[in-house]
């Protein structure tokens, strides 16, 4: 009889949750041997594969490096230690209302989210957020979307560089445009993406998206007093694209944004949703975390911008991060983190600077539980695999540290997870330029599907490390035109970083000659872009005017 | 040009150009799998296009004649494979490849070679690069000589509707 482990599950990566499935030889060989080590095949019942950030997924999971004990004040300690340390200081912070927040990922389980907000409950705050900050603004969107009728669409609008971001997504898109003859797909962004070198492509200028589609929908709802430009389109293309989009009997729309991409997302959301209406399109948005639908609309309430509010201001002491390490995805903890008494994480890793309390976590297959789907269904992840060491799901960590804060059982009031309603009209109807005289350039967040080079990337922990130092793309065109040296410092308003210049032939896209492309997996590159609320009061880092500094 | 007909049909890795988003999922997919060999080469035309380059186990593989240690050999479905303890690093290979696909291992002295996969193959699974594809560049098809004269194919391994872009 054959002993081969073989577990049906989802890739947990991103919120296109393709299938995947995991074998190994034998759960009795030595920890970290071939025979114990999990292999990735791919479920052709997806039919979309896997991308290089799931397939690395694996390799998170196979790590010797993962985190495996937890810590409490530096020491190792079991999990029940770090709990039982954890709860005095707990609770002398949860006596003072809203004094500590809880922030969790949006690639856990509805089942953790109930728990976490039960969690947050007891410990006495509203100061419950959701990350990565980027998805946040899309919570107030109910996706119309199918893999199925998105394969079969006649005419695709993205906004935003899909193909980087959920590469999977490219093979019912492509397959939608060659289907038939005159399908169409049509790329929005502010510089050319994967998706524009397939697409119909508009190049808007950074900054102007949102008074783009300000001006396209008021094209749309009847205002034919079009300039002869709209941030750098030409009225006869917007006027082609209106028809376009009225013209198509199963179009979709799709939005994705990633870090310092586009700044006022939800403002692009609302004017998006409005269009797909006008227009009879369907239209959904692709958030970066797994979950972060779900999630976020359990929480129920926007609250990222007065949780970094309150801890800018110092009104807070402690902070509980599910899912993550908070030096990495908030630029400049380290300067708000130097007065928090009590800062408490669940990671698969340890990072640079450690929290007071980590508690090794669950990560990707070793999860039980529901998440919501693209197509918004509620969607079983199947039997995870076994967890490393001694590991602990959140679920179960919440659980636990909700029996020694109450002495009772944790119990999660479960209720269906609501859109939130979208809060006002936003209006944005003037266009933001991001150069001037004292800024000439504008620095764009960008993600690469394969974050480097071939992938080798993949063999590391954390992603910056196959290029040890943050680098940048600029058009070689500008870097002749200024003779810049192989190393250049930019600024932006918000910070400064002394920054590569990479070869532009790893960019697979043409940049303009004003734009410089950051990929954002490097913490000091999040650093130029600023955390702070755009027009629709959302944290949500765009793209940033800059300088460069010879 | 001569042409080679009939006991050459094979299954083999077809790229479809017009398809490829370069997310390089087919590279991480082999190089999980291969114990952390780059198998694959990678063409990149300029600064749009980027695609992976596979063996194309030539019938009269001209690796496999140069190679003085005969570390390269042509197995009996087709499959040319390369052994890494035979292999000494002349690099004789990788100058007698007409397609420049291997790639060669500068930390271990020896080339890595597409080798197709053949443990999915035996299970009778695609090889992974394919399985893993995003975009569905790449199939794993029969392929013929014949299929030279087909107006979208480049070698019969490369299919090729360069209009799609435009």
């Amino acid at each position: 009889m054959s002993s081969v482990e073989e577990y049906r599950t989802k890739c947990t990566f991103c919120s296109v949750q393709d299938d995947a499935i995991l074998k190994r030889k034998s759960r009795e060989a030595a920890l970290f041997e071939d025979g114990s080590l999990f292999k990735l095949y791919y479920d052709k019942k997806s039919k979309r594969g896997l991308c290089p950030r799931g397939n690395f997924t694996l390799e998170l999971l196979n790590s010797p490096y993962r985190l495996k004990q937890a810590e409490l004040f530096g020491k190792n300690c079991s999990v029940d230690e770090a709990i039982k340390g954890s709860i005095p200081e707990l609770k002398r912070i949860i006596e003072k209302k809203n004094n500590i927040a809880v922030l969790i990922s949006g690639n856990h389980t509805l089942e953790e989210a109930y728990l976490a907000k039960t969690l947050s409950k007891k410990l006495n705050t509203e100061l419950f957020g959701l990350f990565p900050f980027e998805d946040e603004a899309l919570l107030s969107i109910k996706n119309e979307f199918s893999f199925k009728d998105l394969s079969e669409s006649d005419l695709i609008m993205t906004v935003g560089d899909i193909f980087s971001l959920s590469p999977t997504l490219a093979k019912p898109i492509l397959d939608a445009r060659n289907n038939k003859r005159g399908n169409r797909l049509i790329s929005l962004d502010i510089l050319t993406g994967r998706v524009s070198l397939f697409a119909e492509h508009f190049n808007i200028e950074p900054g102007y998206i949102s008074y783009f589609l300000s001006v396209f929908l008021d094209y749309l709802e009847g205002n034919d007093k079009l300039k002869e430009h709209v941030a750098g389109i030409s009225a006869e293309k917007i006027k082609g694209l209106a028809d376009s989009l009225r013209q198509s009997e199963n179009g979709q729309i799709l939005f994705s944004n990633s870090f310092g991409h586009f700044s006022n997302p939800y403002a692009i959301i609302n004017k998006l949703s409005k269009i797909s209406g006008i227009t009879e399109n369907k239209f959904a948005v692709i958030p970066i975390g797994q979950n972060s639908l779900g999630i976020g609309r359990i929480i129920g309430e926007f609250n990222n911008k007065k949780i970094i509010d309150a801890m800018r201001n110092k009104k807070i002491e402690g902070l509980i991060v599910l899912g993550g390490d908070p030096f990495e995805f908030i630029p400049g903890f380290e300067d708000m983190f130097g007065y928090l008494n009590f800062v408490l994480s669940t990671a698969f890793f340890k990072g640079v600077n450690s929290s007071e309390c980590i508690i090794p976590s669950a990560f990707s297959f070793e999860k039980r539980g529901s998440v919501i789907s693209l197509e918004e269904k509620v969607v079983n992840l199947g039997e995870p695999v076994p967890a490393v060491g001694n590991v602990l799901s959140d679920g179960d960590f919440i659980s636990k540290l909700f029996s020694g804060l109450t002495g009772d059982k944790a119990k999660a009031k479960v209720s269906s997870p609501k859109v939130i309603p979208f809060m006002r009209e936003i209006s944005d109807n003037k266009p933001s330029s991001l150069t001037n005289k004292k800024y000439p350039f504008v620095v764009v967040g960008i993600s690469l599907p394969f974050h480097h080079d071939k992938g080798e990337i993949t063999r590391r922990i954390k992603w910056n490390e196959e290029k040890k130092e943050p680098y940048v793309f600029i058009n070689p065109d500008t870097v002749r035109e200024l003779s810049l040296a192989k190393e250049v410092e930019i600024e932006t308003s918000n910070g400064s970083g002394v920054f590569k210049i990479e070869d532009c032939s790893d960019l697979p896209f043409y940049l303009p000659l004003n734009v410089i492309a950051a990929p954002v997996h490097f913490q000091r590159s999040r650093k130029l872009f600023s955390v702070e609320p755009d027009k629709s009061g959302f944290l949500c880092p765009g793209a940033e005017k800059a300088r460069i500094k010879k | 040009m001569t042409k080679r007909k009939g006991k050459n049909k094979e299954k083999r890795v077809v790229l479809d150009v017009d398809r490829c988003i370069s997310c390089h999922a087919c590279d991480v997919a082999c190089y999980e799998s291969h114990s952390d060999k780059f198998s694959l080469s990678r063409a990149k035309f300029d600064l749009t296009i980027d695609l992976p380059l596979h063996c194309k186990h030539c019938a009269d593989a001209a690796c496999v004649a140069v190679c003085p240690v005969e570390a390269l050999e042509k197995r009996d479905d087709g499959i040319v494979c390369h052994n890494n303890f035979r292999c000494i690093g002349c690099l004789s290979c990788t100058i007698a490849c007409p397609f420049g696909v291997l790639s060669v291992n500068r930390v271990r002295h020896i080339i890595s070679k597409c080798d197709l996969c053949y443990d999915m193959l035996d299970e009778g699974e695609d090889p992974r690069c394919v399985q893993t594809c995003t975009s569905g560049a790449l199939s794993f098809e029969e392929v013929t000589y014949e299929d030279e004269n087909e107006r979208d194919r480049v070698d019969g391994r490369i299919k090729a509707k360069p209009w799609r872009r435009l």
